[in-house]
């Protein structure tokens, strides 16, 4: 399989009376694009703004982000927004150093908020990308259920049209991803990618359908970088997997990048976090089976979720290293304020080589702010456009655990 | 300048120059100025500090009598005001190394000053301790002693005059288990690919987290007669009030809410809800005796199963919830049941 | 909590679906409930089914706390 993406920079988006791409600059037609994209949804209503690294902005409520795509030959977020075919080969383009992000409210869905400056810019990817906020606002009563699917929607439709705005233009760079067949001798990795499926509001998809009751299973990593998994997890902010990282999984891009040099990039493994311990258990064994098939010397592990998620994490480092099969997991900690209390809930001696993204439970001063996307009140009670005291778990993606950013951990 | 930094030296039988093993059973005592290695210590510290006294104690009287002999040293040195306080070192001494741990612990923390000790990486003490004081890393004896305090006295220095460590400094004691965050050069799948890499080729790596040991809580004893027992409900299952008026919040809690069950058979779903992120809340709205099984305790009530319930139902929300709060919620209500008279607990967790 | 519960030397059942993180902090009475969203029942069997259900996991949490330990059991 080879995918050829096309990048083009973006490095500024704003408002204009049409929809073009040119020089690095993004223009928008807002009221055309909220009419495209809200074309056949009913019940929501939209507003766009744009929020630039730097901008005394605080964007609140954030539910997921997405990266602006279009498949050429095929289907953009197949199953969601185009038909559900497969994906991973041809040509896709996408926009770089901007993001979808979009922030809605409804019972159950949890905060998450990325600032434009200030100390809390400092912990989130976004604070370094263009947003495009794409602000819901639910105007009709509706199931949480028809909100999770409009959500889906908005956000992926807004990603693509957008992307359509380059689309016979001349791409700043062009990067294939195909695996090398030249692996003489080098050792082979595998990729565990565990995702947080629990029903409502803590879901991925794949391919459009939602992943609670499947199994594990064996994908082509361009698959995933090609829009095939999305993220419908409204949960907690630091440790949700939003749908811009699994399209730009940090994990996948760099073995995929080490293809053919150091190593051998075999392939991905898709896995849920099933809430019964039977289950966790049998799907551990699953995957190490297949990482036996696949003959894989080394396997790096990504979880979603805390908890109960390092169960899983925990179950699947032994049944591998039972297997004389090497593993490496990413995860991140709640060690409490002072980062002294125990950082994971689950722990297995096995797990002997681990990467940590961050405490969330840091406590940091956000600056106070003079414009306000998403919500005016944080968590309900915390006035958004104030400076305020918090720890670093309410920072959209601060601590994420695909290793995204440049956090780690120093003890003393 | 002004006056000196007044210190304080705590040194076993055997180190104080009373006696070896015949002594260990020596209750604490005081002796002005310093004796045997608190000469080498007061001239490492420099002229600034002043050790004013030793208190020695023999290393059997401090392992069996803990508690008392920590109170008798404290008593010793009260009047004096100490500004810190040294213990040791205590190299590879199994004894010794606690007694200076517990008691740099200890003085620590009741006279709010800087505590520094020293041992070898086996000593139990600094396993025991090293989140508590500051525990230098010694050799294993006496051998090399200068270089060993010489290190106590340049942490405590810097503890005193409120210095930066530097790296060095950091190296040279046990980690407390304080972990900060920080940014680095490369993000974290960079290094997972790297380390990855490292681990196959069995090249030396390091590890950024350790897998945790947890305290292990000696069991409490069983109920013996379940008949007459009064049994409490506890829930980190999220259960609130319809609507949520106590805003319990759905993940990273900082309350716990009480509810007068007394007069209920059951948690009706008219009256209760739940509100946990870490989970699909549906069924439990639905009837939440699935998360607290009030109906079925008060069916085994009645026919005589169990003693009582205790009127009282403790619930939070156990979804992300810092340990440091899960611990706090867990000792206050656990004096609330001790002071209620209840005989056991079922916790349901979710 | 439970381990805050059980220092003050009250017997604590833990009902819980991910046995492993339990025993991992420590618990000592630890019993497997069914699952995260019910752990004290199953809505989706009928009726008969779930009530056995729901008293075995609770009977189990009763036993526990009747039977004498020196370390932590699962249930």
């Amino acid at each position: 399989m080879k995918l050829q993406m096309k990048n083009y920079k973006v490095d500024d988006v704003q408002f204009s009376s049409e929809t073009l791409y040119s020089d690095g600059v993004l223009s928008l037609d807002k009221d055309a694009l909220i009419k495209e994209v809200m074309a056949g949804v009913e019940g929501i209503e939209i507003k766009l703004s744009i929020a630039k690294p730097g901008d005394k902005t605080r964007i609140t409520h954030v539910m997921d982000s997405a990266k602006p795509v279009y498949k050429l030959n095929g289907p953009t977020f197949p199953g969601l927004v185009d038909a559900s075919e497969k994906v991973g080969e041809g040509e896709t383009l996408t926009l770089d150093g901007i993001a979808v992000v979009q922030t809605g409210s409804y019972p159950g869905v949890m905060e998450g908020i990325i600032d434009m400056h200030g100390e809390g810019s400092k912990y989130s990817y976004f604070s370094n990308t263009v947003n495009l906020v794409v602000e819901m606002n639910v105007i009709d009563e509706m199931s949480s259920e028809t909100f999770a699917k409009l959500s889906k929607e908005i956000v992926l439709k807004t990603a693509k049209l957008v992307a359509l705005a380059a689309c016979d233009q001349e791409p700043t760079s062009v990067q294939t991803f195909e695996k090398n067949q030249n692996v003489d001798g080098l050792k082979k990795v595998g990729y565990v990618c565990y995702m947080e499926s629990l029903g409502l509001f803590r879901n991925v998809y794949l391919y459009g359908k939602d992943t609670t009751d499947i199994r594990p299973k064996v994908v082509h990593p361009n698959e995933i970088i090609d829009g095939a998994l999305v993220s419908g997890n409204f949960e907690i902010a630091a440790h949700k997997n939003p749908t811009y990282f699994h399209q730009t999984n940090p994990i996948i891009t760099e073995l995929c990048k080490r293809d053919g040099k150091e190593l051998s990039f075999e392939g991905v493994i898709l896995s849920t976090e099933r809430g019964v311990l039977e289950i966790k258990e049998s799907y551990a064994k699953e995957i190490a089976l297949f990482a036996q098939e696949m003959n894989l010397d080394g396997v790096i592990i990504s979880k979603e979720g805390g908890g109960h998620a390092d169960a899983d994490l925990m179950l699947c480092v032994k049944e591998l290293q039972e297997r004389g099969i090497d593993t490496v997991i990413t995860l991140n900690e709640i060690g409490g304020p002072n980062g002294d209390l125990p950082p994971i809930v689950s722990a297995t001696p096995e797990a002997d080589a681990v990467i940590s993204n961050g405490n969330n439970d840091e406590l940091i001063t956000f600056d106070s702010v003079e414009t306000v996307l998403g919500g005016e009140m944080i968590n309900g009670s915390i006035d958004a456009k104030t400076s305020f005291e918090s720890s670093v778990g309410l920072v959209y993606c601060s601590t994420n655990q695909l290793g995204v950013n440049t956090m780690a951990i120093k003890e003393y | 300048m002004g006056a000196k930094v007044k210190v304080i030296h705590y040194l076993n039988q055997f180190f104080s120059q009373i006696g070896g093993e015949e002594q260990a059973f020596t209750k604490p005592f005081i002796r002005e100025g310093a004796i045997g290695p608190g000469l080498l210590l007061g001239q490492l510290l420099g002229e600034d500090y002043e050790i004013i006294s030793t208190v020695v104690c023999g290393d059997n009287y401090m392992a069996d009598n803990t508690e008392q002999a920590v109170q008798e040293v404290f008593d010793l040195i009260a009047d004096l005001k100490p500004d810190l306080f040294i213990a040791g070192p205590a190299f590879n001494a199994g004894r010794y190394g606690p007694a200076c741990g517990v008691l740099s612990k200890a003085v620590g923390e009741k006279f709010g000053i800087p505590a520094v000790s020293g041992m070898y990486e086996e000593n139990p003490g600094a396993e025991m301790y090293r989140k508590h004081a500051y525990i230098i890393k010694t050799n294993d004896s006496a051998r090399h002693m200068r270089k060993d305090v010489a290190k106590m006295a340049n942490i405590a220095r810097k503890l005193v005059e409120n210095i930066e460590f530097s790296d060095e400094d950091m190296a040279s004691y046990f980690k407390q288990g304080y972990r900060k965050n920080l940014f680095v050069e490369k993000p974290g799948a960079v290094r997972a690919v790297d380390m990855m890499l490292q681990k196959m080729e069995k090249k030396p790596f390091v590890t950024e987290l350790e897998m945790p040991k947890f305290e292990d809580v000696m069991p409490s004893d069983a109920i013996k007669e379940m008949k007459n027992a009064k049994i409490a409900l506890v829930t980190e299952g999220g259960v609130c009030s319809l609507g949520n008026p106590e805003g319990l919040v759905a993940s990273r809690a900082d309350k716990y809410i009480e509810f007068d069950i007394s007069e209920m058979d059951r948690l009706s779903n008219e009256r209760f809800q739940v509100n946990h992120g870490g989970y699909n809340n549906t069924h439990a709205n639905n009837n939440p005796n699935l998360i607290v099984p009030l109906d079925l305790m008060r069916a085994y009530e009645k026919e005589g199963k169990i003693g009582s319930i205790h009127g009282t139902l403790y619930s939070t929300s156990g979804n992300g919830t810092s340990l440091a709060n899960s611990t706090r919620f867990g000792e206050e209500i656990a004096q609330k049941l001790l002071n209620d008279g209840v005989d056991g607990v079922v916790l349901t967790a979710t | 909590m439970a381990k805050e519960i059980d220092k003050v030397g009250i017997p604590v059942s833990i009902i819980c679906t991910i046995t492993p993180i339990a025993e991992t902090v420590g618990a000592n009475r630890i019993v497997r409930a069914v699952a995260v969203p019910y752990p004290v029942g199953n809505p989706t069997v009928a009726q008969e089914d779930e009530r056995a259900i729901r008293n075995d996991v609770l009977q189990k949490s009763l036993s526990a706390l009747e039977t004498q330990i020196t370390q932590s059991i699962t249930l």
